[in-house]
């Protein structure tokens, strides 16, 4: 899992061009948006093509992101649920 | 409005129908245009339903009946039928009167055609035909030239609104007497970029749309064109003219929220609907029917009901959409909507919107569900796009027999002087220090111009900064400075022109699309490629909810945003208006345009450019903005006269003619014209024009030129604007501008004179404030 959230730390980085970020800047329990990191909808999409990308989950509805993108460690947990 | 306008002509082509009978035919019998796809090749076409023309693209060519000959763009094409039948219907050819103004729209232009092509373009060192009709002035040209319409011409770009705007400036350009008529309206072909973007949002409906309906789950994509002939009352009353409507106010309002989504108020929709209201002197309650905007996606068909219900309280007039009929059209969408208006006034009757169930619980709006009888005297058509730029107009059915008041005439130029008050250019050279004016000069030896580049980080919020592409930064920089500049907190409209747009951001989203096979594609750059992003961006950093517009039409578009912004100011309608054009180049766009010998293949030092002997232009972008104001002050830089374009010249001798015509206009003769700016870009077939006009008009001037510091590209004439009212300001002329005369003497009037290719040539005159 740790593994899996510092993958992702990098991979959210590059994909949303934070050039500012760290990985080790983001704690893998701070929500994503709002007061977090700050991330708005439009990132909320580019985390879909990023899952569909690099683990080959597909999301169709949009509102299911919420939940999965909460925080980072949101994010692993789902994906090692549904990874195929 | 103190000129009235009426609509004598209407034209439309959509999955409904190959015209207005064809149109109205449908509408009343809930015949839905919304199908399989089977005419654009796509991965999708099993999966989104999409109200496509089913019509191939040489049946297209035959319903044209043109005598121009190829290469067409599907979106070219359905303008083309469209805007003759609009033409036509109007009996506009018989007009030999006064002049006649075009004004199209489209987000994607030859789009179609270049997302069949692009590996092409790329890879195969040939000059493919279609290179040259992905601009989005492509397809408003084909219509000129079909139509021969030359008096005046420009494409708007904003998105979803885009053609709504049309019909605006058109109605503007008629009120303050630049023309007597416009034929305007847009059109856009269904595109694999277009379905691909929509559904990188997650908005497409795979099933027909159901706008209003509380199981909405988003829009169907259509393509399409629809096109209005505006002319003044008194001149359709005069000809005997049949009147579908009156144009009786309009508005554009800009959201200033977010990039795609409509502030939870609409705040952007409400102040359009608003505004026009106001501007047509009428209280909500008179309004009987609105074609809403309603696309069926989340967010727009709730923040719309909102926006209604704030407007409109407890009484909200009969509403439906036709989009679930026709599927969005996008930058086609305005027009075919305001022809799908006026055939609602005409019939009295108001159209179904068509798979609507359950309301929102949060607003309980119903909208009208059948074909309903209606008496109406009013309605009212909205238009919302990305970029939270949003447009609503209202027609009437006006009582021709009440006796009218005799109309005042218009004057043939504008009458208010306007002045540049604030600049900012992002330039290939040093622009933005003001203690130096192009002294220390950037000479380099490259394929293309690019500009020097500035610290972004002391403009823009990194935040911010982290999905804007290089135009975008450019444009946000220089729009910056020149508002800092002018002391001008909140410009009263935003106007901006970009020949090619956001290229890099396009290229990106169209690269992924062709090599991922239309898979996993980036939503990011699918937004920033529309052409009103850099306006929108800007409303965006100021919170601005003003006018706001994109101009896209090539080597017109930094002439056009002028002009928009020289008539807001005309009619009072606003003031400090923040006017600015930019253009970027990019490593695919500059190797595609020397496929056809546009930009040179090789590089050229910048300062020797006038010596190189290879074909085409030394490519090159920058962003040059200006506050423009009415009033004069002591720090202002120059008055800015007049602004003329001329499109397809039969002759250097009619350009000269017009040179003349334009500068009498404002009671100058070419003498009066100390020093002339020319668009010399390095291409030995076309630079002899500038050579001979300035033997011809201009002997013993001082005669200057400047692409050799930004390169060729559309908007460069922004750029010769910034050197332009530098100099009248600080009366100083850099040695490096001059090709002929000295710097002494000083210059009162100066002439900016450009032109690519012998197609589209502009003039701009300023003077001394």
């Amino acid at each position: 899992m740790e593994e899996l959230i510092k993958q992702l730390e990098k991979q959210i980085i590059e994909q949303l061009n934070l050039e500012d970020l760290e990985p080790e800047d983001i704690d893998p329990d701070e929500p994503l948006f709002g007061d977090g990191l700050g991330l708005d909808s439009i990132d909320a999409l580019e985390l879909i093509v990023l899952l569909e990308k690099q683990y080959g989950i597909k999301i169709e509805n949009p509102k299911e992101g919420q939940k999965i993108f909460y925080s980072i460690r949101t994010m692993a947990e789902y994906i090692t649920k549904h990874k195929k | 409005m103190s000129v009235k306008i009426v609509i004598t002509g209407i034209g439309i082509i959509s999955s409904i129908g190959r015209n207005a009978e064809e149109t109205f035919d449908s509408l009343v019998n809930g015949k839905s245009g919304i199908k399989k796809i089977s005419i654009l090749t796509t991965i999708h076409k099993d999966s989104f339903v999409a109200g496509e023309i089913p019509l191939t693209n040489d049946e297209l060519i035959e319903q044209a009946d043109t005598n121009l000959t190829p290469p067409f763009t599907r979106t070219a094409l359905l303008g083309m039928i469209a805007a003759k039948q609009a033409w036509k219907d109007a009996g506009t050819e018989k007009d030999d009167d006064g002049k006649t103004g075009l004004i199209s729209a489209t987000t994607v232009g030859g789009m179609d055609r270049s997302e069949l092509f692009y590996k092409d373009f790329l890879n195969k060192d040939e000059p493919n035909p279609y290179i040259d009709t992905h601009n989005a002035g492509n397809s408003t040209e084909m219509i000129a030239r079909d139509l021969h319409i030359s008096d005046y011409l420009t494409t708007i770009s904003t998105a979803c609104s885009s053609s709504l705007n049309s019909i605006i400036f058109g109605a503007r350009l008629i009120e303050n007497g630049v023309v007597d008529r416009v034929i305007a309206g847009g059109t856009d072909a269904l595109s694999k970029f277009t379905l691909n973007g929509f559904n990188s949002l997650l908005i497409l409906d795979k099933n027909r749309c159901r706008p209003f309906d509380d199981k909405r789950s988003g829009l169907n994509l259509g393509e399409g064109a629809a096109y209005l002939v505006l002319e003044k009352e008194e001149d359709a009353l005069k000809k005997g003219k049949k009147i579908y409507a009156r144009l009786e106010g309009f508005a554009n309002a800009n959201d200033a929220f977010h990039q795609t989504a409509s502030s939870d108020e609409g705040e952007g929709p409400f102040l359009a609907m608003k505004k026009a209201l106001q501007r047509a002197g009428l209280s909500p309650a008179d309004i009987d029917y609105i074609n809403v905007h309603g696309t069926g996606t989340e967010n727009n068909d709730l923040t719309e009901s909102r926006a209604m219900m704030r407007l409109f309280g407890e009484k909200i007039p009969d509403f439906s959409s036709t989009k679930a009929f026709t599927g969005h059209t996008l930058g086609a969408a305005g027009a075919l909507e305001a022809v799908i208006s006026i055939l609602a006034l005409q019939n009295g009757l108001m159209f179904p919107n068509l798979n609507f169930g359950t309301p929102i619980p949060e607003t309980g709006l119903t909208p009208v569900r059948t074909v309903v009888k209606k008496e109406i005297k009013y309605v009212l058509t909205n238009s919302f796009g990305f970029g939270g730029n949003d447009s609503s107009a209202v027609f009437s059915w006006p009582d021709f027999k009440e006796k009218k008041s005799p109309l005042k005439s218009v004057p043939t130029r504008l009458e208010k002087p306007v002045y540049i008050i604030g600049t900012g250019s992002v330039a290939p050279q040093e622009t933005l220090d003001p203690d130096h004016f192009l002294d220390e000069l950037i000479s380099v030896e490259d394929k293309y111009l690019q500009i020097k580049k500035p610290n972004y980080r002391d403009y823009i919020h990194p935040k911010a900064l982290r999905r804007m592409s290089k135009i975008v930064r450019m444009g946000m920089i220089s729009a910056k400075t020149a508002i800092e500049d002018a002391k001008t907190e909140q410009p009263g409209a935003i106007v901006t022109g970009t020949g090619m747009g956001c290229q890099r951001d396009t290229e990106i989203f169209l690269n992924t699309l062709l090599d991922n096979d239309e898979k996993m594609v980036n939503p990011s750059a699918f937004i920033q490629s529309t052409h009103n992003a850099i306006s929108a961006q800007i409303a965006l950093m100021l919170g601005n909810t003003n006018h706001n517009m994109a101009y896209v039409h090539r080597t017109f578009s930094f002439e056009s945003a002028l002009m928009d912004g020289m008539v807001l100011i005309n009619k009072n309608e606003a003031d400090n208006i923040l006017v600015g054009g930019i253009d970027e180049i990019t490593e695919e766009s500059w190797l595609l345009k020397t496929r056809l010998d546009y930009f040179k293949k090789n590089p050229v030092n910048n300062l020797k450019l006038l010596d190189d002997k290879q074909p085409g232009a030394l490519a090159g972008e920058s962003a040059s903005f200006f506050v423009l104001a009415s009033e004069n002050s002591e720090t202002a830089y120059a008055q800015l006269v007049g602004v003329d374009t001329l499109f397809r010249p039969s002759s250097k001798v009619e350009i000269w003619k017009r040179i003349e015509s334009f500068l009498k206009t404002h009671n100058l003769k070419t003498s009066d014209i100390d020093l002339v700016l020319l668009g010399y870009n390095g291409d030995p077939e076309f630079d002899p024009i500038y050579d001979e006009t300035a033997r011809k008009l201009f002997e013993n001037k001082k005669i200057a030129y400047y692409k050799h510091l930004c390169g060729e590209h559309d908007t460069s004439s922004a750029f010769a604007v910034w050197i332009g009212a530098m100099i009248l300001k600080s009366s100083e002329i850099p040695e490096i501008i001059l090709k002929e005369g000295n710097t002494g003497a000083p210059v009162k009037n100066i002439l900016i004179y450009n032109h690519f290719r012998n197609i589209n040539h502009s003039l701009i005159l300023l003077s001394k404030a």
